[in-house]
């Protein structure tokens, strides 16, 4: 990977006005990367396993739960299961903190899981905290 | 299946039984009544040759001579009968069974005869023989076997047909009975799966209109900062209307805002939370309730020395149930007890168990503010409180406890009178438990 080709951010979320606010505090924690914004599970894999991509995966994807088509399991498990995606962390971003949910994701290999909080400061700094990791993820990327 | 096959079976025994009644029937009903016809007729057929034999014995007596030469007058004394007596031959037959006379009629047989000694001075002279046919009694007797059969064959169906249709319609009520309750765990299943979707997808926009409310309230701190600094400027009433609506109007809507989401979201996670409680898998362990209800009062001792409150707990059992579950139940109703107690009396709180056959029923009193006896059943309901609303509360204890008991196949009940106490009783069932102890 060429260490000038910009590293983008994935976001697949079918909620627009999630998507915007989560663009928004991830811009506000400073992280200025590409993000590239796809509304369901399905855009998300042929974006993800097309030809011209192969060299320009994503640094991270942010990967709602709840989705049409092609829901976020069926998503990660895609993506974990392709030798040459499974290694772009993914951070699952859901409404729910059902246990059994959070425990599926995980055994499907998920990174992180955050609930998508409706106290919003809770919400900024889940977002913010992910900025934070995505911000120290792409300093050997510019180094 | 197992119940088909003893339906089948019971058919089955209660078709021998009626096959054996109804050829009971048939057949004794002619056998008897020929049996009973026949004896009649040999008892009177003798009693005929014996009279008889005395009549003529008596006329041979006083005329020796008729005996030896009269055969006419013989038969004539022969022919002397009751009239509207039966079809009959009468011979007269001398000492050494030769014939002397005879009145002749048609028999058609099977002839049954009798005869009876004819004496003369104690002697022996010959002896007086009546045949009747048994002809009239076998054909009484057919017909009455034709009566038999008719008869049997009833009672054989109607012995047949209605075990029959006994099991049907118990067939029937228990199909019925099936169909309602697969009906039931259906809706059962429908109305968690619907409370766990609601709960989810009532989520999602909230977190929109919380998140861009925040977004709004950030706008407007710049805003704020913006116009300290001078950058845009009004005059006068137009001035002072834009400082209102951006200082007072917009911070209260999105108060309003802010507080209504709260609730919402508050009032979606306790839906979540009902439709998470009918879900979790339980795992039946024998619970000393004595120590579990001593242990959640310890935690509960600062209230309950607030209000001075005297604790009585009764011996209680030791039984098979989930442990989280009964903990949930006993620390609800144990937290609703010590809340609602009244602030003007020292509290008095009562905890005792009664064992049945097939369940334990336990109850917690309280001498607390009581329950009006209208507002009784909203207590076990979603979101609905009761009475004065002067102790915090959402409103969803109570129906976590109801769904929570009902989980372990039990139920609760409540009696209370305003202003002197409560008392909550709910059972659980002890075969229940047992049950699943074994695998």
């Amino acid at each position: 990977m060429s260490s000038h080709q910009a590293v983008t951010i994935l976001l697949v979320e079918d909620d627009a006005g999630h998507a915007r606010l989560i663009e928004k505090n991830l811009r506000r924690a400073g992280v200025s990367n590409g993000i590239i914004h796809l509304d369901n599970g399905q855009k998300a894999v042929d974006f993800l396993f097309a030809e011209e991509i192969a060299n320009h995966l994503p640094l991270l994807i942010l990967l709602d739960l709840n989705m049409p088509v092609l829901d976020g399991y069926q998503v990660l498990s895609r993506i974990k299961a392709d030798e040459r995606t499974k290694c772009v962390p993914v951070v699952m971003l859901t409404t729910t903190d059902n246990p059994q949910e959070i425990a599926r994701c995980y055994e499907l290999g998920c990174n992180i899981y955050v609930t998508k909080p409706v106290e919003y400061e809770q919400f900024s700094e889940a977002i913010r905290n992910l900025g934070l990791f995505l911000s120290i993820v792409k300093v050997p990327d510019e180094a | 299946m197992s119940d088909d096959s003893n339906n089948t079976n019971l058919i089955r025994i209660t078709t021998g039984i009626a096959a054996t009644v109804a050829a009971a029937v048939a057949l004794i009903m002619p056998l008897g009544y020929f049996a009973v016809s026949y004896q009649y007729m040999v008892g009177s057929l003798e009693t005929e040759s014996e009279v008889s034999a005395y009549n003529i014995s008596k006329v041979i007596s006083a005329n020796p001579e008729l005996w030896r030469y009269e055969e006419v007058r013989l038969e004539e004394l022969l022919a002397r009968r009751k009239p509207g007596s039966q079809n009959e031959v009468r011979r007269i037959l001398d000492e050494r069974g030769n014939l002397v006379a005879e009145r002749v009629g048609t028999l058609t047989p099977p002839i049954i005869k009798r005869s009876y000694p004819l004496k003369d001075a104690g002697a022996d002279v010959g002896r007086i023989e009546i045949s009747r046919s048994l002809n009239p009694i076998l054909i009484r007797s057919i017909f009455v076997s034709f009566l038999g059969i008719a008869l049997g064959t009833t009672v054989f169906i109607t012995l047949r047909i209605l075990p029959r249709r006994a099991i049907n319609e118990l067939k029937h009520a228990e199909e019925k009975l099936h169909r309602y309750a697969r009906e039931l765990t259906e809706s059962n299943e429908d109305l968690k799966n619907f409370a766990y979707i609601v709960s989810h997808d009532l989520r999602a926009p909230l977190v929109n209109i919380k998140g861009f409310a925040g977004e709004l309230s950030a706008g407007l701190a710049e805003l704020q900062v913006l116009k300290k600094k001078c950058v845009c400027r009004y005059e006068g009433n137009d001035g002072e209307r834009a400082d209102e609506i951006l200082g007072t109007d917009v911070p209260e809507a999105l108060d309003f805002i802010n507080s209504s989401v709260k609730r919402m979201d508050a009032l979606i996670n306790s839906i979540l939370k009902l439709s998470r409680l009918g879900h979790r898998e339980l795992k039946p362990e024998p619970v000393a309730t004595q120590e579990m209800v001593t242990t959640i009062l310890k935690t509960l001792t600062h209230q309950l020395e607030q209000h001075g409150t005297e604790v009585v707990v009764g011996a209680l059992p030791e039984l098979v149930a989930d442990r989280t579950t009964l903990e949930q139940i006993m620390g609800n109703l144990l937290d609703n007890a010590v809340k609602y107690l009244g602030p003007d009396r020292s509290g008095r709180l009562e905890i005792f168990a009664e064992s049945g056959a097939d369940e334990v029923v336990f109850h917690v009193r309280d001498n607390g503010c009581g329950i009006a006896r209208e507002d009784i059943h909203k207590v076990f309901e979603i979101f609905r409180r009761a009475g004065k609303q002067d102790v915090q509360g959402d409103g969803m204890g109570l129906a976590y406890v109801k769904t929570l008991i009902r989980r372990l196949g039990g139920r609760i009940w409540c009696e209370s009178e305003l202003g002197s106490g409560t008392t909550f009783s709910f059972s659980i069932p002890l075969g229940n438990a047992r049950a699943h102890i074994v695998p």
